[in-house]
């Protein structure tokens, strides 16, 4: 939108024309002035009046381009091959002055090789390739076409054509092979050969043509199977597949059974556990450990527990702690005063009348509640233990939680998550007697 | 990828590559992408004027640029180069052959030529090619590739099956290294001028005798076909002079080969449905003649028509049981490399003994135990495009028979079939459940139709081939005849 358009809009533009043809005899000066005053109060209307697009003055043409460097030179030029004997002269266009390019090797000549084949003589043939079947001519023909055709076999075949004569493809290639053997062990009888010719010459004698041809008849009737030879194999690759997982699955397992039903054993050494301050800090790293896997703090693992019971991951280590603690036990801890006193002063019954009871281990500070310290199991094990204690008429928590009867609820869960491990254990392996039995008698 | 550096192959050399094909013949310089020049593989003979005596004065005169072949002129031949991918008239060959090369400004004394040939070619064609090039027209070097050498350097292939549908052949070459095996080339004459006979006796089936050449018309106005006796509207223009039939079926070449290329298809399911009478339904597909009659094919006879390269048996023309006149005695089984050889009375490659081999043989019996089977499997019925594949593929080693398998090619503008590459696939699976069959086929037409001149290019401008051109030299010191045997076997 421009400013004529507002005065347009607002009609000013006739007051303006009417106001300023009268002003046409005045002199340049004022009106000029006026003009500005009323462009200012409409620039004042209009607010900033910047045009949409910001105009800049380009040239009409692209600009030079400007470049210090100098343009290379191209040169048209002819070149002769290395690899043509007859010295054909051909042109090509080449970057630089022409005289670069002079004495230098034409680049793709290096790539003309040839395979080296022994060479083959009518003297030589009649020394040690002599063969009924084979004459001179023939072996000669075999020869030419191994050499034009760099010893592609199929080509060679295709193109062999001598007096009509009839050669299958091995027959070629036997012929070819052993020719090549004896001008190799001819030639290199009485000096020395290097072991590159040895093996050359020992891989030209193991070619035998049967095992070729058997190999060439299994592969063509491989070739051959009928859509549904080729479904039932593979349905039965598919088949080989899965048992050998569920051999792999069932090993395993055995494995873990095994291991089990083996008692643990330590399997490192344990006498950096001997202190007690090593026990503190073993107990740390446990309870470190299982802070880790965000389970509830437990009270230390107690010493009767089986090390099969506790989650696999620090296994190891669990079980030099399970393996390690009866030994602590033998050398209790030094009683601290107050135990000592009791100890002195009550006998076993009077203690046991009191309720008081000695602990050997280190109890977490504070109050706590019995029950919390019966040890808790797999959420899978936890329910099917809940099932079997619902079956027995047990409640799932003790009633009355006194120590005993909380040691016996402990003792109680324990051998029944044994007892659902034992049974789930044989379960499995009857189901596998029964499959080895069946498969015996099919 | 391997982490090597990369060879850039190419040094140009401006050589010159000549694909001289059974309906088109392509120029252009090595490197390019495409042919600078195609041009139908046919030149126009005009003689002189009649005289009084009625005696044609001898001065002959020959044209080559497409337009002006197009135009009617009195005395005016069109007369065909090829004739089954060879080159037949040599002389008409060379003069069309001068005239691209005058239009390409071609410096003969610094510019290499290489010819495509079919794998076919007779040992006596190729050293006629050798003399040609070098003598008659002067060229520093001369090269010949075999054509499916060619297309597989196009596709970038080594070994590689060529299925090549042209004009005049079907072929199926198994290229191994880039190089051919021409004793195991399959082919057959149901091709493109196969389908073009086929489509005239259709058309003759409805009472449409012969296709009015578009020169012809002055006006016309559009017209359906309704039933056989129906007249089409237009007007004929009046030429003082006759004109020679070879001009009309040149003319007429044009038209068939739009009618294949707009109304043909190929299904792999055998073709039921309605017949005939549904030629006016919505399947139906209209087209206009150069007289502006439209006729109209009907989607069933659509589908026999192109099916007929798979089943040359069977061949539509219109009416059920039709023989395709001009091919009732070709029964090719396949067999194209003994076909092409015996009939023709013209030594191939195979038969021709070269002169350092003295004796010659029973050449026909030169085939081993397999293939003399194979071809005895191949009764005496025309066989389709499958069955020379397969045929192929069977005669093939076995230990090339997967790799070739995977890397079957097509190419030649008749390939472009709708469905016909989906149908090769589908049959060929079902023949060999065992092989992984896979058909590349380029989807860009040019490159389709151009594959072997894409080819040659490509061959001609790499800087290892530069030791492979025949020089003028060695043509002089060895002889066409021996540098034939030793270069171009």
């Amino acid at each position: 939108m421009s400013s004529s358009d507002i005065l347009d809009v607002l009609n000013i533009q006739s007051s303006h024309v009417q106001k300023k043809r009268p002003g046409d005899a005045k002199p340049a000066g004022p009106k000029k002035k006026k003009q500005g005053t009323m462009n200012r109060e409409l620039y004042n209307l209009i607010g900033q009046n910047a045009p949409p697009i910001a105009m800049e003055k380009t040239s009409k043409f692209k600009s030079r381009l400007n470049s210090s460097v100098k343009t290379t030179p191209w040169s048209y030029t002819s070149f002769v091959n290395e690899a043509r004997q007859d010295g054909l002269e051909l042109h090509h266009w080449i970057k630089g002055s022409s005289d670069l390019a002079k004495d230098k090797e034409y680049p793709f000549a290096k790539f003309n090789s040839k395979i080296n084949i022994p060479e083959l003589t009518e003297d030589n043939y009649k020394e040690s390739l002599g063969s009924e079947d084979w004459s001179f001519e023939e072996t000669k023909h075999l020869f030419e076409l191994a050499n034009d055709f760099d010893i592609n076999w199929f080509v060679i075949y295709d193109r062999y054509d001598f007096d009509g004569a009839e050669r299958s493809l091995e027959d070629l290639k036997e012929r070819f092979y052993d020719a090549c053997e004896k001008l190799l062990t001819k030639k290199y009888e009485s000096s020395y050969t290097d072991e590159k010719t040895q093996t050359l010459i020992d891989n030209l004698k193991s070619f035998d043509k049967s095992k070729e041809l058997e190999r060439k008849e299994y592969l063509s009737r491989l070739l051959q199977r009928n859509p549904t030879e080729i479904a039932e194999e593979q349905s039965l690759v598919i088949e080989a597949r899965k048992f050998e997982l569920s051999a792999k699955k069932m090993l395993q397992e055995r494995a873990g059974l095994l291991q089990l039903l083996d008692s643990a054993q330590s399997t490192g050494s344990v006498s950096q556990y001997l202190t007690s301050q090593g026990l503190t800090q073993l107990y740390n790293n446990l309870m470190l450990a299982d802070k880790g896997k965000k389970r509830k703090v437990e009270v230390p693992v107690p010493p009767q527990i089986d090390s099969s019971l506790i989650r696999g991951s620090d296994k190891h280590k669990k079980i030099t702690a399970a393996s390690i603690a009866p030994e602590s036990a033998k050398k209790p801890e030094p009683l601290t005063h107050a135990s000592e006193m009791l100890a002195k002063r009550l006998s076993a019954e009077e203690r046991e009348i009191y309720g008081l009871t000695i602990h050997q281990d280190k109890i977490s500070a504070g109050v706590n509640l019995r029950s919390n310290k019966i040890s808790s199991y797999k959420p899978a094990v936890q329910a099917k233990i809940a099932s079997t204690l619902n079956e027995l008429g047990i409640s799932t928590k003790p009633t009355i939680p006194t120590g005993k009867v909380c040691e016996k609820f402990d003792e109680l869960l324990h051998a029944i998550s044994i007892l659902l491990e034992t049974k789930r254990q044989t379960d499995k392996l009857e189901t596998e007697i029964r499959l080895i039995q069946s498969q015996r008698e099919d | 990828m391997s982490a090597a550096p990369q060879i850039y192959g190419a040094d140009e050399i401006s050589a010159i590559v000549l694909d001289p094909g059974s309906y088109t013949t392509k120029v252009g310089y090595a490197g390019h992408d495409s042919p600078l020049i195609v041009s139908p593989s046919y030149y126009g003979e005009q003689k002189g004027d009649v005289d009084m005596d009625g005696n044609g004065s001898s001065e002959k005169k020959l044209i080559f640029d497409e337009n002006s072949l197009y135009a009617p002129k009195e005395n005016f031949e069109i007369k065909p180069i090829l004739k089954n991918n060879m080159i037949e008239d040599w002389d008409g060959a060379v003069e069309q052959w001068k005239f691209f090369f005058g239009r390409l400004d071609v410096n003969p004394a610094d510019q290499p030529l290489l010819i495509t040939e079919s794998t076919l070619n007779s040992y006596s064609n190729k050293a006629k090619a050798m003399e040609v090039v070098l003598e008659d027209l002067q060229f520093c070097a001369f090269s010949l590739v075999n054509q499916p050498t060619c297309v597989s350097f196009a596709h970038g292939r080594p070994n590689c099956l060529v299925v090549d549908i042209g004009h005049d052949l079907v072929t199926c070459t198994p290229v191994v290294d880039g190089i051919c095996l021409k004793n195991q080339v399959m082919g057959v004459r149901y091709a493109g001028a196969y389908l073009n006979q086929e489509l005239t006796q259709v058309l003759r089936s409805r009472g449409i005798d012969h296709i009015d050449p578009l020169y012809k018309i002055k006006a016309k106005n559009p017209s359906y076909w309704s039933k056989e006796e129906f007249k089409p509207d237009w007007e004929s223009r009046k030429f003082d002079y006759s004109i020679s039939k070879s001009f009309d079926d040149f003319h007429n070449l044009r038209v068939l080969q739009e009618m294949k290329e707009s109304l043909l298809q190929c299904t792999s399911e055998i073709v039921t449905g309605p017949d005939t009478e549904s030629l006016t339904s919505s399947s139906a597909r209209n087209f206009e003649l150069p007289n502006g009659l439209n006729v109209p094919f009907s989607q069933k006879e659509r589908c026999l028509l192109g099916n007929s390269i798979f089943s040359p048996e069977k061949p539509y023309t219109g009416q059920e049981e039709g023989i395709v006149e001009g091919w009732e005695e070709i029964t090719d089984n396949g067999n194209i490399v003994n076909v092409l050889g015996g009939s023709k009375g013209e030594k191939t490659s195979k038969e021709y003994v070269p002169l350092r081999r003295s004796k010659k043989g029973e050449d026909e019996e030169n085939e081993d135990g397999d293939k003399t089977d194979a071809s005895k499997k191949l009764a005496n019925k025309p066989n389709g495009l499958t069955e020379i594949v397969n045929q192929c593929l069977l005669n093939l080693d076995i230990d090339l028979k997967p790799q070739l398998a995977n890397n079957i090619i097509l190419s030649g503008s008749t390939s472009l079939i709708p469905g016909l590459g989906e149908r090769l696939n589908q049959e060929l699976t079902d023949l060999n459940p065992g092989l992984k069959i896979r058909i590349h086929s380029v989807g860009n037409p040019v490159e389709r139709k151009y594959a072997s001149w894409v080819g040659g290019s490509i061959l001609a401008s790499l800087g290892t081939f530069h030791q492979l051109w025949v020089s003028k030299k060695e043509y002089e010191e060895v002889g066409a005849e021996r540098l034939v045997v030793s270069r171009f076997r």
